[in-house]
Parts: C-alpha cells; sequence; structure tokens
C-alpha cells in the first residue's frame, strides 16, 4: 500500500496540513510538541479508526475548533485507488467514509490500510498485564480478518449484555434463566470462534516472530510467544470442543457469577506468554530484551499482515530512534528497505541514524509541515 | 434566542425529538411549513391527530392497524399455518414489499436488551407463544442481524421449544445481484460456513 496525500484539519495543533508522501522513507522531524506525531496518528485513524496514543476523540480537536477531519489517498500494490475520509464532530461519533461506501463502521476499513505501529508506548506488550497482550493480538487480527474484527465487536457487546443481566440478578431486581442461558450460549458460541481464531493464528505467528527475533532484534535467546486461554486446555482447540467446555466454566461459575454481577469467564479474560531463555519476558527479560522482543514482534506482524493480506504494509515508527542502539536501528531500517515498505518516521533529530538515500525529510513546527532536502 | 419566536422554537423542539432529524433540519422544516398555506398546514396537523386516534395495535399480531384485527390477520387469504416474527411494524412492510409470503405475522416491538432494560416481558413474545396453537406449523424468526437480534432469536426459539412447532430463521448471506468480489469479507465469511449441497 502506498499513501499519495494527507490533508489534516483541526488534528491537535494542526489547523490545516496538506502532505504529499514519498513513496520510500518519510522523515519527519522537530521539536518535541511541533505536530509530527500527529501526522503518524492521523495515518493510524484512517488505517486502524483510532490513533496509538491513549486519548479520546475529543482530545484530538484542535483547541478552538469543534471537529477533525483527516482526508487520505492511497493506492494498492497492484494499484488500485483507495480514498478514505474520517471525521469526528465534538459530541458526535465518528464519521468514516471510503471508496467502498458512505457511512462506515471503524471495522468495514480497518485492514484496508495495513499498518504495522512500533511505538515506545507499546512496550506493554512484553512488560505489561494480559490485557496488553490481548490489544495487540485483537489489533493484529482485526486487520488481518474482517470476520474476526465482526466476532470481537459482538464479544463486548454480548458481555455488555449478559453482565448487565447479572447486575440486575445481583440486585435482584430482575432474572430470566431462560435469557441468562441464551447469554451464556451465545458467549460460548462467540467466545469459541474467537479463541480457535486466535490458537491457530499464534500458531503461524509463533515461528514468524522466532525469525525475526533472530535476525532483526538479534537476540541470540530462544523466545516463544503462547496462547493461554482462560479455562481452556490447549491441548482441546477445535472451535466445537472450546464451546463446550466454556458452557461447562459457565455451569461452573454459575453460582459466583450471581453473587458477583458480573462474567467471570470468556475470551476477555486470555493471556499469551511471551518466553524468553524458558522463562516469561515479564520477570525474566533485561531493558535490552524488552526492545528486541517488541521489535521482533512488530517485524513479525509486518511479515504476518504483508502474506495474509497479499498486500504491503505500511511501517509507522514513532520515536524509535532514540530508543534503540545504532546496530538494532540499521537492522530495522534495512528491513524495511528489503521489503520495500512506505516508512513513516518521527524523529526529534535527523541525524539520528542513517536513513536511506531517497528518504522524503520533513520539518514540523507549530504544528506546520515543510518538505525539506 | 430574542429573533425568534416561541411558537417557531415549539416546533423545532417537536421536530428535532424525531429520530434522524438533527436541530438544523428541524429549524428548516419549520420555516418550510411557514411558508405553505394555511390549507395544508391545517391538513398536516389534522393527519397527525387521526394517526394517534385511529391507528393502534392489532389484537393478535401487534401491527398498527385502524381495524382490529388487521387486515392480513383477518385475510382468508393468508396461510393461518405459518408466523413470520419480526421486531418492528416497518419490518412487516418490508417482507410484504416482496409479494412471495402469505402467511401471518407477529410484531414483537423490539429486541432483547438488557443494557437499555429491555427484557423478553417488554416484547410480545408471551402473546406469540400463545398465539402458537394446532394450526401453526412453522413460526420464521426474521430479526435483525446484530447481537440484540439474535439473543431475542435463541430466546423465541427456546420460549417455543416445548410446543413442537417447527422454528426456522431467514438466511444470511451474500446479497443477489451484486458480484462476489464486493460482498464484505465478514459476510462473506459466514456464508462459506453455512454452504448448502447442491
Ligand atoms: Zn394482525
Amino acid at each position: 500500500m502506498l499513501l499519495r496525500s494527507i490533508i489534516l484539519e483541526n488534528l491537535r495543533n494542526h489547523e490545516h496540513t496538506s502532505i504529499e508522501f514519498g513513496t520510500g522513507v518519510n522523515v519527519f522531524y522537530g521539536l518535541n510538541g511541533t505536530g509530527k506525531t500527529t501526522v503518524l496518528e492521523a495515518v493510524a485513524i484512517a488505517g486502524l479508526s483510532k490513533t496509538f496514543l491513549p486519548t479520546s476523540d475529543a482530545g484530538l480537536i484542535r483547541r478552538g475548533a469543534d471537529f477533525y477531519r483527516i482526508s487520505i489517498s492511497a493506492v494498492s500494490d497492484v494499484d488500485a485507488p483507495y480514498k478514505v475520509v474520517v471525521q469526528y464532530r465534538m459530541g458526535g461519533r465518528k464519521i468514516i467514509g471510503s471508496s467502498f461506501g458512505d457511512n462506515l463502521a471503524p471495522k468495514d476499513i480497518i485492514g484496508e490500510l495495513p499498518i504495522v505501529v512500533l511505538s515506545p508506548d507499546f512496550k506493554d506488550i512484553t512488560f505489561g498485564a494480559p490485557q496488553d497482550r490481548r490489544r495487540f493480538i485483537d489489533a493484529l487480527l482485526a486487520q488481518a480478518s474482517k470476520r474476526y474484527a465482526e466476532e470481537a465487536v459482538n464479544l463486548k457487546k454480548i458481555l455488555r449484555q449478559r453482565n448487565a443481566l447479572l447486575a440486575q440478578a445481583k440486585m435482584r431486581t430482575y432474572f430470566d434463566t431462560g435469557l441468562f442461558a441464551v447469554l451464556t450460549e451465545y458467549l460460548a458460541q462467540t467466545g469459541a470462534e474467537i479463541i480457535s481464531r486466535r490458537a491457530a493464528f499464534l500458531q503461524e505467528f509463533a515461528p514468524v516472530f522466532r525469525e525475526a527475533y533472530r535476525t532483526i532484534a538479534e537476540g541470540g535467546e530462544e523466545v516463544n510467544i503462547i496462547y493461554q486461554p482462560d479455562s481452556i486446555n490447549n491441548a482441546e482447540l477445535d472451535k466445537g470442543n472450546i464451546a463446550q467446555r466454556l458452557a461447562e466454566t459457565a455451569e461452573k461459575l454459575r453460582g459466583e457469577e450471581l453473587r458477583r454481577g458480573v462474567t467471570l469467564f470468556g475470551p476477555q479474560k486470555d493471556d499469551a506468554s511471551i518466553i524468553i531463555g524458558g522463562a516469561p519476558a515479564r520477570d525474566a527479560a533485561s531493558q535490552g530484551q524488552h526492545k528486541s522482543l517488541l521489535i521482533g514482534l512488530k517485524a513479525a506482524e509486518f511479515m504476518y499482515l504483508r502474506d495474509i493480506r497479499s498486500e504491503t504494509p505500511m511501517a509507522l515508527f514513532d520515536d524509535i530512534f532514540s530508543e534503540l542502539d545504532a546496530r538494532r536501528s540499521a537492522n530495522v531500517l534495512e528491513m524495511i528497505r528489503d521489503s520495500k515498505a512506505q516508512t513513516f518516521i518521527t524523529t526529534t533529530d535527523k541525524d539520528k541514524a542513517i536513513f536511506p538515500a531517497g528518504a522524503a525529510y520533513f520539518y514540523a513546527t507549530g504544528g506546520t509541515i515543510t518538505q525539506t532536502e | 434566542m430574542h429573533y425568534t419566536s416561541e411558537s417557531i422554537e415549539a416546533v423545532v423542539e417537536l421536530f428535532a425529538g424525531l429520530p434522524s432529524i438533527g436541530r438544523k433540519t428541524a429549524r428548516r422544516l419549520a420555516f418550510f411549513l411557514l411558508r405553505q398555506p394555511d390549507e395544508t398546514v391545517r391538513r398536516f396537523s389534522e393527519a397527525l391527530a387521526q394517526l394517534k386516534a385511529n391507528v393502534r395495535f392489532c389484537s393478535i399480531c401487534f401491527n398498527f392497524t385502524e381495524k382490529d384485527p388487521c387486515p392480513i390477520c383477518s385475510s382468508a387469504k393468508r396461510n393461518r399455518t405459518i408466523i413470520c416474527v419480526v421486531e418492528e411494524p416497518n419490518d412487516v412492510f418490508a417482507i410484504e414489499k416482496t409479494g412471495e409470503y402469505r402467511g401471518l405475522y407477529h410484531v414483537l416491538h423490539g429486541a432483547i436488551n438488557p443494557l437499555d432494560g429491555v427484557g423478553p416481558n417488554d416484547l410480545k413474545i408471551a402473546e406469540l407463544v400463545a398465539r402458537v396453537v394446532d394450526e401453526v406449523e412453522e413460526v420464521i424468526l426474521a430479526l435483525d442481524p446484530n447481537v440484540e437480534g439474535e439473543v431475542t432469536t435463541q430466546y423465541i426459539a427456546r420460549s417455543l421449544k416445548p410446543l413442537n412447532v417447527k422454528v426456522t430463521r431467514i438466511a444470511r448471506g451474500v446479497p443477489i445481484g451484486s458480484d462476489l468480489e464486493f460482498a464484505d469479507e465478514a459476510t462473506l465469511s459466514r456464508a462459506l460456513e453455512s454452504r448448502i449441497a447442491v
């Protein structure tokens, strides 16, 4: 995929910024707070429907304005044009339109502009809680499969409905055993869809991750990523079995769920453990190894997405060269060059790394972007 | 707002309370009505009054009607062995337009949604179960293809189980008349799963 151009309106400190991108590496440099990362956020919003930074949509609107809008023009690897416009008006909901239609839901555009983001903010994937790893896997699979994205949205809705019913039961205001059985069955079915897809994905992804860790991150240790679904034994991961097991777990937990008024089982409690040298990376990895693991995961994400979508993802690197040593930086840049991925890089200092010949440079200051030599 | 009148604002307020009408559109509609002849506006307000006075629920199928039972429920030409269950009166309209369905209907007036406080007792589900007597052979569930519709479908199927009636649901799949390549991937994925032998 190749982004031709982007227009940012009222996004953070950009009032109206229009950029024509280079086809290879695009370097955005400037001091902190000048609006260079916002360009990457805009690309992420157009591709993933949300930014990779923890901000609400309202928080993205420029002070004094009441909406933001991002318009992107792109072409696929086989030269098919693709346009997408995402706008958000204060107090409203996101309005999304693309070459495929108007009034789209986020899941309709996710995956159309395949994107891999690497930002120091993602260190929680190897460092943090299970939900950080689930978020990584869910975001990746949503880009890989529309069906997965839809099942994930359904899971969220089913859980909200089931938790609402359980909360009413706890308060003894209302409880319909038939409805509870229906929601439990539905959770088991949808849970099985998600768990079987996560399991199949991690089977394919683990070797890609191991290879990426060895070559790009230059890590010498044996690494792995292993699925740990909640209340399911890894040995029995067939869709029918999983639904059966989830139903049995529901039966066991029924009393406690009613007492506590909340759902206590399901794929929203899954984890995937990242292993280094035989131990969980969370406890065992050094600072440097955490960085290498993250690069390995993200490089593997890139390769996995490229193969499954038959489309080269775009790489977004937010201020990573201040965190990486020279050798790891060089390896990352070499991977980009070999894969011919269009890449968007932010850096405070454009001499921080040796960017490939032919890179396009953009200087950011006070919410404006100027192309430079 | 000193430059407008209380009467205008009252109408704007009412229009803006309608589904999918924003304040801007509400104001445009109010100004449009102001420019119409008195007669048109009088007919408009009379029609609104009649709507509420004359239209009620059919006591059998709960569709809107002026005559109870409604024309469909009282027609001798309809097949009384099949009942098609829908969420809203609008859905009856959609299925009638196909001209293919000759059975009866049952309107639930919503879907189960505990989050919004809508339980089975808030819908016409008990009334449906009571309708399924000897002559009814099949109940078709034609609810919206979303989480709430699915929950309602399963709940009704469960409630009808003891009655030994055939319960079916409408298929979900690829729209006819469009090329396969334009079908959305999630729909296509489900359609593949529920493939049938030819
Ligand atoms: Zn009727």
